[in-house]
């Protein structure tokens, strides 16, 4: 039996319709807080974000840190204020799952369900996120491999949900100036392999803000179907991932020369 | 018990809550004596009395209760009492506990009214009748559910008659609520009244809840906040998370997006200035054309009928229900109801009042 993700019996390539984005077809670009902490902060950033372009609004209710020590997210209050901000802006939202018993609740309201690369081998999170209605975005685990990866997405297709989206993300490498090293390498190889849409998260690849830009341009010139970038309105005040969110006018900036090359690669092919 | 910081925090949340809604109770009843002591020409405030309470209550004291304590906090409760006893704004009944929507009506209806609970409909049409409360609302059709029909049947057979005085229509926003502290992962089980599980149940299916039906919603919600029933939730209205401290894990959770609820005020006299609407009912002779020939008056004198709800009455007739949006001191109008009236049994016009 052929894997379900594998192009061999799916030559045409998945296209996931979350209200009126066609994801796999158009290129998009996801952009929000590292995570939801306040009104004002989230809906600072939500229509700033708004503004510059971008198509569906981030934000982590429920965060997976390194330390149990670390801000933990809002939980459900912060799902009630994506929710909110989302409205007030008309974009639809991804939020983080890492617990199964959070899939139904937090399927109530996001239109995207995220699952991060601690969790990419979860597998009854995995299941879970394919037995719900809602498209999942699956990220690399940060020590897997291409194969690893598209398995785990192969329980979610397995369960009956047959819309995942792969998301690159950087993985561990023995370089330390960032904070792990970008595969981009990854786009043409998932290409090669499967029919599924393939995003990069360039703000937890690199770690740095100044090196989001030159990434997202390279990420869309090998054959991206879209971006998952961290936004903050006030960086400096952020409770999660600061150093690596850019500002809103950084945001901007990078969505004009987005949209430029966008153009020159339609005039290319 | 468990002695930890954290346990000990939420007990005291939980005796506080209950305290106030004991002494919300206790303001409430010092208000509904006032009508008692006017029909035995009593004075509202006596003195007696209240020394009698005080010296009761400071015979009770203990070691971490002072009499001197119980006297303080007993002399604000007094004055409190006396002075909303001076005040005497108009009381509302409502059918459930205090957070129900009905009483969120109420508050929209008139910001001015003091909202009390009843625990059944028939309460609230004795009470109205027999003067305990200025008004009763009642909910009276719903677009989820239909019309309310014991309450239009109770609306009909009023004795002595009472009359609309006002009509407000909401829409209902249920919320799923849980003590705080309680994890969403953990819930097993979700009580409300039956309507509102019904308006719920597709959500409740999804989040594979278990449905337990509560007499009331907003009961519900006093029940969880009380008792902390394990693994629990209610769906009640927002007013409720409020009065009982209770978190909004989720809103506007029913299968519909807008249900929207009509809740009429009701009162032993008639509204006093220039209403908009007016509400009838009536039965006709189960014949053809019987209905047609009353609602051509009002097609013929341009008149908007905005309700018509029929419902089988004892004599196996129809009553019909029916609100235009006019004034009755409109001699055109006057003339269409007298004539409604020779043509039909039964005729009751039910008010004419204000509605937006």
């Amino acid at each position: 039996m052929n894997q379900l993700f594998s192009l061999v019996d799916h030559p045409q390539r998945t296209v996931i319709e979350v209200q009126n984005l066609r994801i796999g077809e158009d290129f998009i670009v996801i952009a929000g807080p590292c995570s939801v902490e306040t009104w004002e902060q989230l809906y600072e950033t939500a229509v700033a974000v708004h503004q510059a372009g971008a198509n569906i609004l981030r934000g982590g209710v429920f965060k997976p840190r390194t330390s149990p020590y670390d801000f933990q997210g809002l939980g459900m209050r912060g799902l009630n204020l994506l929710r909110k901000v989302a409205a007030e802006v008309s974009m639809p939202i991804i939020t983080e799952v890492i617990d199964p018993r959070d899939v139904p609740w937090v399927a109530e309201f996001a239109d995207i369900l995220q699952i991060g690369t601690r969790n990419m081998q979860n597998f009854s999170l995995l299941k879970e996120a394919g037995r719900s209605q809602r498209p999942i975005l699956l990220k690399r685990g940060m020590h897997s491999t291409i194969t690893e990866w598209l398995n785990c997405a192969e329980y979610i297709l397995a369960e009956g949900n047959p819309n995942v989206i792969l998301c690159e993300r950087g993985i561990r490498t023995f370089e330390r100036s960032t904070r792990n090293t970008l595969d981009l390498s990854a786009i043409p190889n998932i290409r090669s392999l499967t029919h599924l849409p393939i995003f990069v998260d360039p703000s937890h690849a690199t770690g740095r803000r100044d090196m989001v830009l030159p990434m997202s341009l390279a990420a869309l010139a090998a054959g991206a179907d879209g971006l998952e970038i961290e936004v903050h309105a006030h960086p400096e005040m952020a409770l999660c991932d600061g150093e690596q969110s850019l500002t809103p006018e950084m945001f901007g900036d990078l969505m004009k020369r987005i949209q430029k090359l966008e153009i020159c690669i339609k005039e290319l092919s | 018990m468990d002695l930890n910081i954290n346990a000990l925090r939420r007990e005291i949340d939980r005796i506080d809550n209950n305290l106030l809604q004991m002494l919300q109770k206790r303001i409430e009843v010092a208000r509904l004596i006032v009508r008692f002591k006017k029909e035995q020409n009593q004075q509202v405030n006596v003195p007696s009395r209240e020394k009698e309470i005080l010296d009761s209550l400071m015979g009770r004291e203990r070691s971490l209760l002072s009499a001197e304590v119980i006297k303080d906090i007993y002399e604000t409760i007094f004055t409190e009492c006396k002075r909303i006893q001076v005040e005497e704004k108009p009381l509302v009944a409502f059918q459930g506990e205090h957070g129900a929507f009905s009483e969120m009506a109420a508050r929209q209806w008139n910001s001015g009214v003091v909202p009390i609970p009843c625990a059944e409909f028939t309460d609230i049409f004795q009470g109205v009748s027999e003067g305990s409360y200025e008004y009763g609302i009642v909910p009276i059709e719903n677009t989820a559910g239909g019309i309310v029909s014991h309450v239009n049947g109770a609306l009909r057979n009023s004795d002595p008659p009472l009359y609309i005085v006002g009509a407000v229509e909401m829409s209902v926003h249920h919320c799923l609520m849980i003590p705080p502290g309680t994890d969403h992962r953990n819930l097993r089980r979700v009580y409300s009244h039956p309507a509102a599980l019904a308006e719920c149940s597709e959500f409740i299916k999804r989040m594979d809840l278990e449905p337990i039906q509560y007499f009331d919603t907003a009961g519900a919600a006093k029940m969880l906040a009380e008792d902390v029933p394990e693994a629990s939730a209610a769906i009640a209205g927002e007013l409720a998370a409020r009065y009982y401290n209770l978190d909004i894990l989720m809103e506007g959770i029913g299968n519909e997006e807008h249900t929207r609820t009509r809740f009429v005020v009701i009162s032993r006299t008639p509204y006093s200035e220039q209403g908009n609407k007016c509400s009838l009912v009536f039965s006709i002779p189960d014949k053809a054309g019987a209905l047609f020939s009353i609602l051509k008056l009002f097609a013929d004198a341009n008149i908007n009928l905005t309700r018509i709800d029929s419902v089988p009455d004892e004599t196996s007739n129809f009553a019909f229900f029916v609100d235009f949006a006019a004034s009755d001191q409109v001699p055109e109008v006057q003339e269409i109801l007298q004539e409604i009236e020779r043509k039909t049994l039964g005729y009751r016009f039910l008010g004419c009042y204000r509605e937006l």
